[in-house]
């Protein structure tokens, strides 16, 4: 039981983030192809935004990484 | 690298200025300044000037309507020939180019048409043909009773109703004694309109015709040609129009194709030139003051120095006065930057080309990327057979486009590094296709198996991470060192050492040393904190909670390349559970070339990350101004106008 618990406690802790991840980068990334498309020059900057919120994801697998082991 | 410029004036006779600008445009190295040297639109107005603007204008429109975009190819030698032959200062000379091109372009145009008119007729053609099958015997049997037989374009809804006021009209104006015929036939054309074949006697004909316009019907013309008639009567003379057509269509094209190829590079060459020469002829108007004299200012690279002035003082002898010196501080942030990297790494300076370029006195962090990048990408890879893979595409590709020079050129070069640190990392993994390697080869990690040995991979990931982050706020405490700016200093400094306070106190209280590491570890983080209080205050304070957040955020390192390794190990699954079928091994390749894929994208997009996020983030600042040589368009990189 257990163990099943902390299954489902490592999923949920890369499912939430994972699924707030892609929310807020599909916002980012429809306004930032608009963007890149009027000023071709922002390219960088929209690649940092759209990458900054990967690391709710990434923090995510760590606590479900430790949370396993 | 950046480059170190000088500052360099030439002082001359108004007399040889036109050779000067042209010779400086061939040495390429001078970055004009602008100096208060009246207003500009004194000095790029006249006639001259007017008419060569209309002119390159005019050109750039007529290679357009070429459709020609060859400058890959243009024949600089032909450039170089036009520069000597024809005379564009004065007004006559570009009067007698614009008189050319005005009739180049009615040429041109009606060729143009001439296309647009046979397309246009081979569509209705094509419509024709239909029409003429189904109508043509209808058209012969009533032509042989002797009665008028015309097409009509008419409104479906409306035709029932038109058809019966149609019949009570002849019927009152046939002549008595004689029988009141009409026939017709109907086909539709679309949603709502009807072609209809009418057939009456002749005579009556005009008056039919009138009733019909009357009620909204439209006289069908197939073709706007006089042959339109007899050619919706004849489906023989249709097809061998129809035959006809295409050949004269590719003749025009043919033609058309020809005169972009031939006048396309001419007219692109003398584009080139008259944009050269207004660039100098509004330099030149710029220079001249009143006098006799004029004065260059202009910024060069130290290297070119002496190559410069030696170039100088041989052509123009003692008619010239050459002054230099080194930027003063004050200048610093109008100095153009230019980057002088090393050849290993100057494939990496595409990474800035997406940013503001560095100040002047600004660290250039290309060096850096081209250790790094690599080495993280190749980290998330970590596969010999992919990295092999990769390997062999960068070079064939970098063969393939050896005499092309740029951007495919830098991207290929940094895919080949990558692939060499993914072949470091595989053997480092163990891991060749997966868990491949192993399985036929008995391949062995000479560190550790990745989808065994999580955590070694996620603690060194952290490390590399802690490394990366501090090496960036070191660079930061460097350049508010250089720039005086004491309160960068304090920050970075401070943030430095409370990272560093944190990671011994949680390696005391882990007791992974057997030293007493706690006061050490207590006296950073108080001094680290005094440091952000006189710096950054608690913005500091937030910046130094965002640097251990950045540290973190390292380990999609790990994160990426254990979800690589285990979908190749998944790969091989397959074959495990299909067998070594056809069906099998199809699905294992399709899966490895998906992760192949995930696997460059991913890694290349991730490394990007780190470095513009985490590690830009603490000591990059984009405030320069690009280095723009005045020079033959030929050696600089080529702008296309389109």
């Amino acid at each position: 039981m257990e163990k099943a618990l902390l299954g489902l406690a490592a999923a949920l802790a890369v499912g939430i983030p994972a699924l707030a991840t892609a929310y807020a980068q599909a916002k980012i990334g429809s306004a930032g192809a608009a963007t890149v498309a009027e000023k071709p020059e922002t390219a960088a900057i929209m690649i940092i935004l759209e990458a900054i919120p990967e690391t709710m994801v990434i923090l995510g697998f760590v606590v479900a990484i430790m949370l396993i082991l | 690298m950046i480059a170190e410029m000088v500052h360099f004036r030439i002082l001359g006779l108004k007399s040889d200025i036109k050779e000067l600008i042209e010779h400086i445009r061939d040495l390429g190295v001078f970055h004009i300044t602008e100096e208060d040297n009246g207003p500009p639109s004194v000095a790029t107005k006249g006639p001259v000037i007017e008419k060569m603007r209309f002119l390159r204008a005019s050109l750039l429109g007529l290679l357009e309507d070429l459709g020609w975009k060859d400058w890959d190819n243009l024949d600089w030698d032909s450039v170089g020939y036009l520069r000597e032959v024809v005379p564009l200062d004065d007004i006559g000379p570009l009067d007698e180019i614009e008189k050319s091109l005005v009739e180049f372009k009615e040429r041109l145009d009606e060729i143009k048409d001439e296309i647009k008119s046979l397309e246009e007729s081979v569509v209705a053609l094509k419509q024709v043909y239909r029409l003429t099958s189904y109508f043509q015997p209808f058209f012969v049997t009533e032509r042989n009773k002797g009665y008028k037989v015309s097409l009509w374009l008419v409104n479906s809804s409306k035709l029932p109703n038109l058809l019966k006021t149609l019949e009570t009209n002849i019927r009152n104006i046939i002549p008595v004694g004689q029988r009141p015929f009409m026939g017709y036939k109907t086909l539709s054309q679309g949603k709502d309109l009807t072609l209809l074949a009418l057939s009456v006697v002749a005579e009556i004909n005009p008056t039919v015709s009138k009733i019909i316009e009357d009620l909204g019907g439209v006289p069908y013309r197939a073709l706007k040609s006089d042959l339109s008639d007899l050619i919706l009567e004849s489906p023989n003379m249709t097809q061998m129009e129809l035959k006809w057509l295409p050949k004269k269509l590719a003749q025009a094209k043919k033609t058309f194709e020809d005169t972009r190829r031939e006048w396309g590079p001419r007219l692109a060459a003398l584009y080139t030139l008259m944009d050269e020469r207004l660039e100098s002829l509004a330099l030149e108007r710029k220079l001249i003051r009143e006098g006799e004299y004029f004065t260059l200012n202009a910024w060069v690279p130290r290297s070119n120095l002496d190559g410069v002035i030696s170039s100088l003082k041989e052509r123009f002898k003692d008619r010239i006065l050459i002054t230099w010196r080194s930027p003063k501080p004050e200048e610093w942030d109008e100095v153009p930057v230019l980057l002088e990297n090393p050849k290993w790494a100057r494939p990496f300076e595409v990474f800035l080309k997406l940013l503001p370029l560095p100040g002047y006195k600004s660290m250039d962090p290309t060096p850096l990327i081209a250790i790094f990048f690599p080495l993280f990408a190749g980290c998330m890879i970590g596969d010999v057979g992919y990295g092999i893979i990769f390997l062999l595409c960068g070079i064939w590709l970098k063969a393939r486009n050896r005499e092309r020079n740029g951007l495919l050129c830098d991207i290929l070069q940094i895919l080949i590094n990558i692939s060499i640190f993914s072949i470091l990392w595989g053997f480092l993994y163990g891991e060749f296709f997966g868990d491949l390697g192993h399985r036929l080869l008995h391949l062995k990690p000479l560190w550790v198996e990745r989808t065994r040995g999580v955590v070694p991979v996620m603690a060194f990931a952290v490390a590399l991470g802690f490394t990366h982050v501090m090496l960036g706020l070191m660079l930061g405490a460097y350049e508010g060192i250089k720039c005086n700016n004491k309160r960068h200093v304090c920050e970075r400094i401070g943030t430095i050492s409370i990272i560093l306070g944190a990671v011994i106190f949680v390696a005391d209280q882990a007791k992974i040393t057997h030293i007493d590491l706690l006061w050490p570890a207590i006296a950073l983080l108080v001094f680290g904190l005094t440091l952000l209080a006189r710096g950054g205050g608690l913005t500091g304070l937030v910046e130094t909670i965002g640097s251990i957040g950045n540290i973190l955020s390292y380990i999609r390192i790990a994160a990426i390349g254990l979800s690589s390794a285990i979908l190749a190990m998944v790969a091989t699954k397959f074959l495990d559970v299909l067998g070594a079928s056809f069906f099998g091994i199809m699905l294992a390749l399709l899966i490895h070339l998906l992760n192949l894929i995930i696997a460059i994208v991913g890694s290349a997009l991730h490394s990007a990350r780190l470095h513009y996020v985490e590690f830009f983030g603490k000591f990059y600042e984009g405030k320069g101004n690009k280095y723009k040589p005045f020079s033959r368009r030929r050696e600089t990189a080529w702008k296309r106008p389109y």
